[in-house]
């Protein structure tokens, strides 16, 4: 770091009046993130009559000023919507990186609010905000933005239809724990005490196969046995029932390399030549493929899910080679998340079919979301399929099921409950909204 | 009784289209202590300037507050369709911008040589040169002003029926048409006057217990959260339609829209697909339904096609009670549209017909605080006590009839909660019976 001079010394800059607050992330961030309220606004509802605007301004300048309240309803003519544009209290404020004066802050309880006696009224925060939330007084050219009424919003309360609704968020990610600790247990039962068994298992009356292999051994062999269907139909029809369960849940490489991504949270992207979702079905035909021409099946020696079973020798040690596959193949995760699940992975492939007469499907609300200010849900699925874009556009995403594993990230992350869990039949997603 | 100050700005905007010269003076304390406001003011203002064919522009004293559907303007002037003095409830939030942008009161005189538009803005009027927008329609004259004044809240226009010397032009709210029946659009293409444009940026004092008294009013009346789910054809539907007119409804999705803060929306944002015989294609639209009277008119005459007709209407400015009578009984949707259009076009001067059963009557009461008459709002039994109140105070008057469980007095209470003055209140208004 430079030395300061001396006449630097004597100037006393932004930074030494009004420090940037540094995010500090504890512990218990991880399990009971800290909340952030706001307020949700369901355009279906909304009649655009406007009781929010007047009695915000109520608040704001003491007087029954609809141009000068801190919400502002947008009517469309044309098309007969309306749109409510008020602050969302982002996760990650880009209006308090916008202000020069940094009048703007985030407070503890997740409200962003304006110090006045810092606000020049300049405009840039209005300029900033995807939402252009913090609206300029047409007649006072002053800044008014919502601070959630201090938690009470008085929007909220008089809306005559329920259009506005105020949520303070989710508290407790309680699935995150429970996937980790099932994603703990599967690995060390696959991967360390019952070793190889997921490729192949016999106890007693119960077979159980992995799918790729018994269609690899179908193609080899030339014969169809029943027994070996049948030590296959357990792990499908899980799938049918809960969608790629397996893969987010109890897969061990899969596992494996959501730690590798814990260390390497920063991706360098994956050619775009190889991001081809289709790639897994190729895959899954040249080693079906392969077994039928070379006899024997031609996959399962590459598995990185095959391998990491057996990588744990019966002595304590470890195979080399098996080590080396699962190395490489988790060496991708730089790239993207789970890249090998989302375009490589052959058995995710025949899982995926299963998947997509499956019973279950996620749905987003997007009504129920804060858009802009959050996509938390596009930023943890680790395959890499909620579409941001649609939801900042107020549309609830379309997720194929055939990619999604079903670890619930979006579900446990959504701190507005607008991620669930539906039936393939239902229609609506959360919020009541006919999709 | 000073009651009122705070509920107006105290200021009346004079306008001149001859003299093009506009001026805001203040309003007479008197006017507004005996006459309260809305249509009882501006039936006295017109009485001042009766010999300049005046066009008044009022708000109540309710318009823009807590009270529920405190939306309302009104505009007073001599009907050219009916030859006496009319009353047209303004909607939407034409009122609140109004009384936000200013002024209370505006009387507008004589006509100008060449299309005007007038400007309300932070208390001050401009006249402005409109004369390239004459003649165009509705959508593409809202656009035009939109772009040319930056600060535009509320539109009130005439459209191409009126500026064509179309008697039964009817003005338009922005996109959404109006309850104009009366000729209220003939008369403003008749001064030259385009259209008259609010920027509500003010802002009006409140007492701090009618916050709570609103509270009250909105708990006792949506505690079920059944009437907020209204809506256009859930007011037709209250209103007792034939059974026939129920299915139209079913053709088309539609999304309530509410007036300035009123909890009981009763206007509608349709979309519907219709094939265009004009265009041989199937096409989409969206039109905001506010003129049940209207709508009534033409899905009687030309049942599944209203929507289409209904749109044909308000792109022009026409009434569509007016349109309905001159449509073609057996024709087709083509022929009915090309009707729309050529009424568009035609001047046709007003054949005065004084008819009883479209202007208000009741003898003595509040009536007689203004007299003239309003052209029917809803179909059926819809004169009486309350729509005066209403077109006085400055409240919807569709929702006081379609809720005739709020009390006046209720509504009363928002001006004062003192006894005496609420006594003196209802004797001012000569209201028939007193309520609690």
């Amino acid at each position: 770091m430079p030395e300061r001079t001396a006449e630097q010394d004597t100037i006393i800059t932004l930074e030494d009046l009004r420090p940037r607050p540094e995010e500090k992330k504890i512990f218990s961030d991880y399990f009971m993130p800290r909340l952030h309220p706001g307020i949700l606004f369901d355009p279906k509802k909304c009649t655009g009559c406007g009781t929010c605007e007047m009695i915000c301004s109520v608040r704001n300048v003491s007087q029954i000023a609809p141009a000068s309240s801190s919400i502002e309803v947008l009517r469309d003519e044309e098309t007969g919507k309306n749109f409510a544009i008020l602050c969302q209290h982002c996760r990650k404020p880009l209006c308090i990186e916008a202000c020069p004066t940094r009048a703007i802050e985030k407070g503890e309880d997740g409200i962003v609010r304006i110090n006045t006696l810092f606000c020049v009224a300049c405009g840039l925060c209005t300029m900033a905000c995807p939402e252009a939330a913090p609206l300029i007084d047409p007649l006072t050219g002053e800044i008014n933005k919502c601070d959630l009424c201090e938690g009470d919003p008085l929007c909220v309360q008089y809306c005559p239809t329920d259009a506005l609704t105020f949520t303070k968020g989710k508290r407790v990610r309680w699935i995150k724990g429970l996937r980790w600790s099932v994603q703990t247990i599967s690995f060390l039962l696959l991967a360390v005490l019952l070793v190889g068994t997921f490729c192949s298992l016999k106890a007693g009356a119960l077979s159980l196969s992995c799918p790729t292999g018994v269609l690899q051994n179908i193609a080899s062999s030339g014969t169809v046995v029943l027994v070996w269907i049948l030590s296959a139909s357990l792990i499908l029809g899980l799938t049918v029932l809960a969608g790629r369960f397996f893969c987010g849940w109890i897969c061990p490489f899969g596992f494996f390399l959501d730690l590798v991504d814990k260390i390497t949270p920063k991706k360098i992207g994956l050619p775009s030549f190889l991001k081809s979702r289709m790639a897994k079905y190729g895959i899954l035909a040249g080693a079906v493929g392969g077994s039928c021409a070379f006899g024997f099946q031609a996959f399962c020696p590459i598995c990185p899910i095959g391998s990491i079973c057996r990588s744990y020798g019966a002595a304590g040690t470890l195979n080399g080679a098996n080590m080396g596959i699962v190395a490489a193949l988790a060496g991708l995760e730089v790239t993207e998340r789970r890249v090998w699940c989302r375009y490589f992975c052959p058995v995710g492939a025949i899982l995926a079919l299963c998947a997509k007469i499956g019973l279950i499907k996620i749905a987003i609300g997007a009504n129920q979301c804060k858009k802009f200010s959050c996509i938390q849900c596009a930023e943890v699925c680790p395959m890499g399929i909620i579409d941001a874009d649609q939801l900042r556009e107020g549309v609830s995403p379309d997720i194929p099921m055939t990619e999604c594993i079903t670890c619930m990230r979006c579900i446990d992350r959504c701190p507005y409950g607008a991620a669930k869990i539906r039936f393939r039949w239902q229609k609506t997603v959360p919020g009541n909204i006919e999709v | 009784m000073k009651i009122f100050d705070t509920f107006y700005n105290m200021k009346i905007g004079i306008v001149d289209l001859a003299e093009s010269s506009a001026e805001v003076m203040p309003l007479d304390d008197q006017l507004v202590t005996k006459q309260i406001g809305g249509a009882a003011v501006n039936r006295e203002l017109f009485k001042r300037y009766e010999d300049e064919n005046p066009l008044i522009l009022g708000v109540g004293p309710l318009t823009g507050s807590f009270a529920p559907a405190s939306c309302l303007s009104v505009a007073t002037f001599l009907s050219p369709r009916f030859g006496n003095l009319c009353h047209v409830p303004l909607h939407l939030r034409t009122g609140p911008e109004m009384k936000f942008s200013g002024i209370d009161f505006l009387v507008i005189k004589g006509a100008a040589s060449s299309s005007k538009i007038l400007q309300v803005d932070t208390g001050a009027i401009r006249i402005v040169p409109a004369g390239h927008l004459a003649g165009l329609a509705v959508p593409e004259a809202v656009q035009a002003v939109k772009k040319e004044i930056s600060h535009s809240r509320s539109i009130l226009l005439t459209a191409t029926a009126a500026d064509h010397g179309f008697s039964c032009g009817s003005v338009s709210t922005g996109l959404t048409g109006s309850l104009d029946k009366a000729g209220l659009a003939f008369l403003m293409a008749s001064k030259n006057l385009k259209g008259i444009v609010f920027n509500g940026i003010h802002g009006l004092p409140f007492a701090e217990d009618n916050l709570d008294h609103k509270k009250t009013m909105d708990r006792a009346l949506f505690a079920d959260r059944v009437h907020t789910n209204e809506g256009f054809f859930s007011v037709l539907d209250r209103i007792g339609i034939e059974e026939n007119m129920k299915g139209i409804a079913k053709k088309a999705q539609w999304h309530n829209r509410a007036c300035y803060n009123c909890p009981s929306p009763c206007m509608s944002s349709v979309e519907f697909r219709w094939h265009d015989p004009r265009k041989n294609s199937r096409v989409k639209d969206t039109i905001l339904l506010s003129d049940h009277l209207g709508f009534l008119a033409l899905a009687r005459k030309k049942g599944g096609d209203v929507f289409p007709l209904s749109a044909s209407c308000l792109r022009f400015g026409l009434d569509p009670v007016a349109v309905a009578d001159r449509l073609p009984e057996n024709g087709s949707l083509l022929e009915s549209l090309h009707t729309i259009e050529e009424l568009s076009v035609t001047p046709e001067g007003p054949a005065i017909t004084r008819e009883p059963h479209q202007i208000g009557e009741i003898p003595g009461g509040i009536h007689a605080l203004f007299g003239g008459g309003i052209p029917p709002i809803l179909p059926g039994e819809s004169w009486g006590e309350r729509v005066y109140l209403a077109m006085v105070l400055g409240v919807c008057p569709i929702f006081l009839l379609l809720y005739p469980e709020i009390p006046e007095m209720d509504l009363l209470r928002f001006l004062t909660k003192n006894e005496h003055n609420l006594n003196e209140l209802e004797e001012n208004l000569n209201l028939s019976r007193k309520s609690n």
